[in-house]
């Protein structure tokens, strides 16, 4: 019975298309219905796991991001990076990749990198022999970068559902990030040369010194963030809301290029998508409650202790299910439904908690460009019409890229805990 | 009688024209509440760094609005069609297996919240009996408890509106643009 409540109604539900938070709050009620606790514990529940402080900077990550990649803090960073790289094989593609490094600085929405940093660099990639499957396919995968690379919006929901530190997560995110993109980096670079892709020309000093005088403010937006946070200034949440305040500044009054009435629709945009998200961090609050008030952890534990798997197999399988889950659902919901899970089950055999959640968080940015579902292919698909048969195929060297990466950063935890000494 | 334009779209009804209004104003309330809390954020680090301490009750008041612009956000997102869901399946299966996964899946959703509806309302009036208030801006608990309840309310009344018109009208989407 608790099988067909807990899991076979919750996976029907969901392969029908409900909403994910209505068929959490539906599992969770069925699960109340066959034990013993009071149908009132899920309001108290719901209404808990909204009624936390460092929650607040989920919404307020969205809206900067938003308010940045509309006012045209982005796209100036993105044109100084691509200043910047040139004059070195594949400089464009590189170039590209590290636009979604500054991007992700700033935004946790990879669909919003995608659409972003596309816009600006598929144009020139093509120009410049890169081909289409090719380009599209370089700035769907490099667009996850945003989702791995602090301030993290699923690290952040990761950190409450597995109640970790948020600026640790942060902290230990920051290498994978940059090998990450290292990686493609190199990938990219083999590919360049072995297309004979020419060496695009590096602009002059003065376009340099040009391009850096307009966007001095944009480049501030990072500092302003990470700083304010390693710098014991601000809270993640502060920093969020600091971030936000900088943004509207900045886009209505030194660039100009938002009005106020397009900061109230950004504002309307930024609160649907905190809706969407936040809804599914109530209903997954009291799913998760029931979860650890069941005792079912405790009894999954049991289970794969008698399995008898080693540490290694057992994040292997976790990165399958991870992947696989990531390709269906967004981070945030896939998080919120898995911690509760996983957690107890990696802690047992020793992996330590900041690991399994950049693992979880790495994992889950892989899936969101997996052929066939990812959520970044359909977006492609949509904005850049490159046909979705192509772009499977094109993204697989980066998929594969991914996949050796994470499984340098499933093995070696030294890569992502190292950095924590200094916070620690 | 079916009334339906050229481009295969439903003449908006005047149900269309309540939900997409109280969609607008939903979401307006969302984006206001988002707006408060990033002015109260500003504020309380600036009298936190020029008057050395923060405001006591702006954390608790920061979190009420954020639930306010959840769940009245959520009320937009429901009518529009938004929520997060898996829909890579439901989306090749033929159309009156997709009809049935809607009426089942509605009914098991609308089912669900209403029954946590009715208990939340319980806990609502008894925080109010009680006079129970928040620690810092001793404001009446059952305030900022009932946008949950209020929210759940019209997002199961919204689902079922949704799923009528669905039935009735299998084919046609509604008039307005952001009614889908």
């Amino acid at each position: 019975m608790t099988l067909l409540v807990l899991g076979v109604l919750p996976a029907a539900l969901l392969a029908m298309g409900v909403p994910i938070f209505a068929v959490l709050m539906a599992a969770t009620l069925g699960g109340i219905m066959i034990g013993t606790n009071p149908v009132q514990a899920i309001h108290s529940a719901m209404f808990g796991s909204l009624d936390i402080f460092p929650l607040l900077a989920v919404p307020l990550f969205i809206f900067a991001g938003d308010i940045m990649a509309r006012g045209g803090i982005a796209r100036r960073l993105i044109e100084l990076i691509l200043a910047i790289v040139g004059g070195v094989r594949g400089s464009l593609g590189i170039a590209t990749i590290a636009s979604s490094e500054v991007f992700g600085v700033m935004s946790g929405s990879s669909v919003a990198c995608v659409a972003a940093i596309g816009k600006l660099t598929i144009p020139s990639l093509r120009k410049n022999g890169y081909g289409e499957v090719f380009s599209t396919s370089l700035v769907t995968a490099s667009g996850v970068i945003s989702v791995i690379i602090p301030p993290s919006i699923p690290m952040i929901i990761y950190g409450i559902a597995a109640q970790q530190s948020v600026p640790l997560l942060f902290l230990a995110g920051f290498v994978p990030g940059i090998l990450i993109g290292g990686a493609l980096a190199i990938y990219v670079y083999f590919y360049a040369r072995t297309k004979g892709i020419p060496i695009t020309e590096r602009p002059d000093r003065q376009s340099i010194a040009a391009l850096f005088r307009s966007s001095i403010w944009s480049t501030f937006a990072p500092i302003v963030i990470l700083g304010g946070i390693y710098g014991g200034v601000f809270t993640p949440t502060e920093a969020a809301g600091i971030a936000c305040i900088y943004a509207i500044v900045i886009s209505i009054f030194v660039h100009r290029e938002i009005s106020w009435r397009d900061l109230w629709d950004i504002s309307l945009e930024s609160a649907a998508l905190s809706a969407q998200v936040l809804i599914i961090v109530s209903a997954a609050g009291a799913f998760g409650w029931l979860i650890t008030t069941s005792g079912y952890p405790a009894q999954l534990i049991e289970f794969v202790d008698g399995l008898k798997l080693q540490p290694w197999m057992l994040l292997l399988v976790i990165n399958v299910i991870l992947l696989f889950v990531g390709s269906v659902l967004e981070p945030p919901a896939a998080i919120l439904l898995l911690t509760p899970l996983l957690t107890p089950i990696v802690y047992a055999v020793g992996v330590d908690p900041i690991h399994f959640g950049i693992i979880v968080t790495v994992n889950l940015a892989v899936g969101m460009f997996m052929p066939p579902f990812g959520l970044n292919l359909f977006a492609a698909n949509a904005l850049f019409n490159t046909p979705l048969p192509r772009l499977y195929r094109g993204v697989l060297p980066f998929l594969f890229v991914y996949l050796v990466m994470l499984m340098v950063l499933t093995y070696i935890p030294a890569i992502t805990l190292a950095p924590l000494a200094l916070l620690r | 009688m079916n009334k339906h334009r050229d481009d295969g779209k439903r003449r908006p009804t005047p149900v269309d024209r309540c939900g997409d209004l109280l969609a607008r104003v939903c979401l307006a309330v969302a984006a206001a509440a988002l707006l408060g809390i990033v002015a109260i954020n500003g504020v309380n680090v600036i009298a936190r760094y020029l008057f050395g301490s923060p405001f006591s009750w702006a954390e608790e008041l920061m979190l009420f609005l954020m639930i306010l612009s959840v769940f009245s956000g959520a009320i937009a997102v429901t009518w529009r069609n938004m929520h997060i869901r898996i829909d890579t399946f439901i989306d090749r299966a033929p159309p009156l297996v997709r009809q049935i996964a809607l009426l089942i899946g509605s009914l098991v959703s609308i089912g669900a919240i209403v029954t946590i509806v009715v208990a939340s309302v319980r806990i609502v009036m008894l925080l109010h009996a009680l006079d129970q208030r928040s620690d810092a801006l001793d404001a009446p608990a059952w305030v900022p408890q009932s946008f949950l309840t209020i929210g759940l309310a019209v997002i199961a009344l919204l689902m079922a509106v949704r799923l009528v018109q669905a039935l009735v009208h299998p084919t046609a989407p509604a008039g307005q643009g952001e009614a889908r």
